[in-house]
């Protein structure tokens, strides 16, 4: 076992651990902050499976940008009372069952029925991940990356007229 | 040396933990974790298969996950604020007015 | 300097594709253009609401010749049902045009409405996974927020319920996509070779991979196991909105269906998967409508109904189901917008409230018998012959190859057919046979414009059952072999 494997590992308990967190507290607040952490080793993993650049962006976005702003949705969506934001369980049994049943079905399928060993290649990856992806995001992805700009504007304008306060009466 | 089964079984941990997170929650933003929980676990697992793959097209599509998903939540907490401006809660199962 | 001939080459080629994507081009410029006008005009001018649509209109037409264009060079399924697409934006904004003085934030409106319209483009287009998923989210993002756009406590509901179990939908469908891009090695659907795939890999993992895929798009089309969502959107949301809900993600995801089925249909296990779905919708779907007792939220139980019948034509064969796609669309936008008119006039959306009404406005009284004929597929309407089409379609595919999955579906499609009469019958029994006490209801004025639209929508039906022909050889005019 090299120091790699070790890390990976390091990181992977703590995202795995970080998420069982959540579906334990109780404490909404505590969720958000473990979340945090879960999406903190996520990115760990990420520069571990040569993906640099995607854990940088998850850092920035995920835990610098959603996350924040779930923080900000909490403070909207709960009477401040100086009491800790406590959410309830519904559903218990069928969540935790299906959740189980869906773990297991899709590690036996995927990790222990499937084959990998003809999937390896022996190409290289691009030295410079960074380049690779700026190269392309703007020669072969075009499409894709304006695509994604004009999502961006829509989810914005969108949120902006839903989230605004009408002046006139509502019913 | 980090195997492809490593990154996928992470994936497939966090997917499951989010469905479950989805379903027992009430509280409408701990649904929308588990949500990203969900999409975070597809996004390990294009990381894990793109290690295999010389033009990195998995990374580059976990990028536009990422984007959308950030598009997706705050359409998603701009309804969880009018819901709550409405009903007074933000619990999924309280707003019952449409039934049939 | 190899890399930079090489970067030379990818820009070309990414121009050279560019030209297809005109259509979206200036449907983005419009949606630009939009925004500026609302940002100069907002409050400021009396008539800004008519004035953004207008221009939202021109734009859309524009889109509209310059698709006709790209079809004469590509006349396969997907260009021509991209025309189909647009024109269900053009209806859609026309007859939002009737309604200017009532449209709330005009502006957003339309601007939201041109990204699902983007989105349902681009799926019916792409066979790029990552396109397909980008499409995907782009429709479903500008439908919850439409979905939120009557501003009052139901739709907020609705929408909540609409995005929680959207972005779960989408979640699995993009788990699926991660897999199937792991075990090709490659995002363009094109170039699956899933058979080879399941002798490298193994076989339950595709299937997996193609099974939760799939998940996610059935989703889209509000097909049984995954329909829950709709009654509640499709009442809560404004009925112009839920017209078009109804016809172009529904349409767009099929087309995209079609797209791969020659990829994904290599597995007998999902084609049984959808056959099962389209007998489940259907029958779900008819006997739910049975007991509604709002317009709209029966409305929307027939929807799934319907999308039974498109995945029926799915299986009959590729002009049936263009011919059904056509004559839904332009059947839904009728019966919708016949209930936009009597819920402005009366301010009713009750079915039991229409009681008496066919006295005061026959006009719109036999518009909608008519519609709801064509609906339920009974002469002399164009619904008619799509089911006609649908169910010689299917036997003929039962007599080739003896299936009896084949014969099931045409014996459902056909007992649901009579069992859709008893509700569709049901608007037409209350407005013009059921005896009551003069209610009083108060009148207001409503557009006439809107009538006369949906008056030459039903005339169209009409046509088309008794000259067909015309219709059908521009169907058959597409190129199917793609």
């Amino acid at each position: 076992m090299n120091w790699m494997t070790t890390i990976f590992y390091f990181f992977g308990a703590i995202t795995v651990l970080s998420a069982l967190g959540i579906l334990f507290t109780r404490n909404v607040l505590h969720a958000t902050f473990l979340l945090m952490l879960s999406f903190f080793s996520v990115a760990g993993i990420y520069v571990l499976g040569n993906a640099s650049f995607i854990g940088v962006t998850q850092l920035l976005i995920y835990v610098g940008g959603i996350l924040i702003l779930m923080v900000f949705g909490l403070m909207l969506t709960t009477k401040l009372n100086g009491k800790a934001l406590v959410t309830e369980n519904h559903n218990r049994l069928i969540g935790v069952l299906l959740g189980t049943v869906f773990f297991s079905i899709l590690s036996y399928i995927i990790i222990f029925s499937a084959n990998f060993e003809m999937l390896k290649s022996n190409k290289t990856l691009p030295e410079n991940a960074v380049e690779f992806i700026g190269i392309n995001l703007m020669s072969n992805y075009l499409i894709p990356f304006e695509i994604a700009a004009i999502l961006l504007l829509v989810a914005l304008i969108g949120a902006a007229v839903i989230s605004e306060k009408r002046k006139e009466k509502q019913e | 040396m980090i195997t492809l089964q490593h990154f996928l079984i992470i994936g497939i941990s966090l997917f499951s933990i989010g469905l479950t997170t989805v379903i027992i929650k009430k509280n409408a933003i701990l649904v929308l974790l588990g949500i990203e929980l969900m999409l975070n676990g597809a996004n390990v697992n294009l990381i894990g298969f793109s290690t295999n793959d010389p033009q990195i097209q998995g990374q580059i599509f976990s990028l536009f996950v990422i984007v959308v998903a950030a598009a997706e939540a705050v359409v998603a907490l701009a309804i969880v604020v009018r819901v709550y401006q409405y009903f007074n809660t933000s619990n999924v199962d309280e707003p019952k007015e449409l039934k049939g | 300097m190899e890399y930079a001939s090489q970067l030379n080459n990818q820009l070309q080629n990414t121009i050279a594709l560019l030209s297809g994507y005109w259509p979206e081009f200036i449907i983005v410029i419009g949606l630009v253009v939009t925004l500026i006008i609302d940002l100069i005009f907002f409050n400021k001018e009396k008539n800004s609401n008519w004035w953004i649509g207008f221009v939202n209109l021109v734009f859309l037409i524009l889109a509209f010749t310059k698709q006709v264009d790209v079809y004469s060079y590509f006349s396969n399924l997907g260009e021509f049902m991209k025309l189909v697409l647009l024109f269900a934006g053009v209806l859609f904004i026309v007859f939002s045009l009737t309604q200017t003085h009532q449209t709330k934030k005009a502006g957003e409106y339309y601007i939201i409405f041109n990204g699902l319209l983007i989105g349902a483009l681009l799926i019916a287009k792409s066979t790029n996974l990552l396109v397909i998923y980008l499409g995907i989210e782009m429709m479903s993002i500008s439908a919850y927020v439409l979905s939120a756009f009557s501003f009052n406590k139901n739709s907020a509901e609705a929408s909540l319920k609409y995005l929680l179990f959207g972005a779960v939908s989408s979640a699995f469908m993009l788990f699926g996509m991660s897999l199937l891009y792991g075990f090709t090695q490659t995002l363009n659907i094109n170039d699956f070779e899933l058979l080879h795939t399941v002798k490298v890999i193994g076989d339950l993992p595709i299937k997996l991979a193609v099974f939760m895929t799939m998940f996610g798009f059935l989703f889209k089309i509000a097909a049984t196991p995954m329909h829950i969502w709709s009654p509640d959107v499709y009442e809560a949301t404004p009925t112009f909105v839920v017209a078009a809900f109804s016809v172009i993600p529904k349409l767009a995801v099929f087309v995209l269906l079609f797209n791969i089925a020659d990829k994904f249909l290599v597995f007998p296990e999902v084609e049984l998967l959808l056959q099962f779905t389209a007998i489940l919708s259907l029958t779900i779907g008819n006997f739910a409508a049975l007991w509604q007792k709002n317009a709209k939220r029966m409305l929307a139980y027939s929807s799934i109904a319907h999308t039974g019948f498109l995945l029926i034509a799915f299986f009959a064969n590729m002009q049936s189901f263009v011919f059904y796609g056509l004559v839904y669309l332009i059947m839904n936008f009728a019966v919708f917008g016949l209930v936009k008119v009597v819920e402005q006039k009366f301010s009713i959306t009750d079915i039991e409230q229409y009681i008496g009404l066919g006295k005061k406005i026959p006009l719109i009284g036999v518009l909608f018998v008519v519609a709801l004929i064509s609906l339920t597929g009974l002469p002399p309407t164009a619904g008619f012959t799509a089911k006609i089409l649908v169910f010689s379609g299917i036997w003929e595919k039962y007599l080739t190859n003896h299936n009896p999955v084949y014969l099931s579906l045409f014996v459902f499609g056909l007992f649901n057919t009579v069992v859709s009469l008893f509700y569709y019958l049901k608007i037409p029994y209350f407005m013009f046979i059921k005896k009551s006490n003069e209610v009083i209801l108060n009148e207001h004025k409503s557009s006439t414009v809107l009538t006369y639209l949906i008056g030459s929508l039903v005339f169209v039906l009409i046509l088309c059952f008794f000259l067909p022909n015309s219709l059908m050889d521009m169907i058959y005019s597409i190129n199917f072999a793609q």
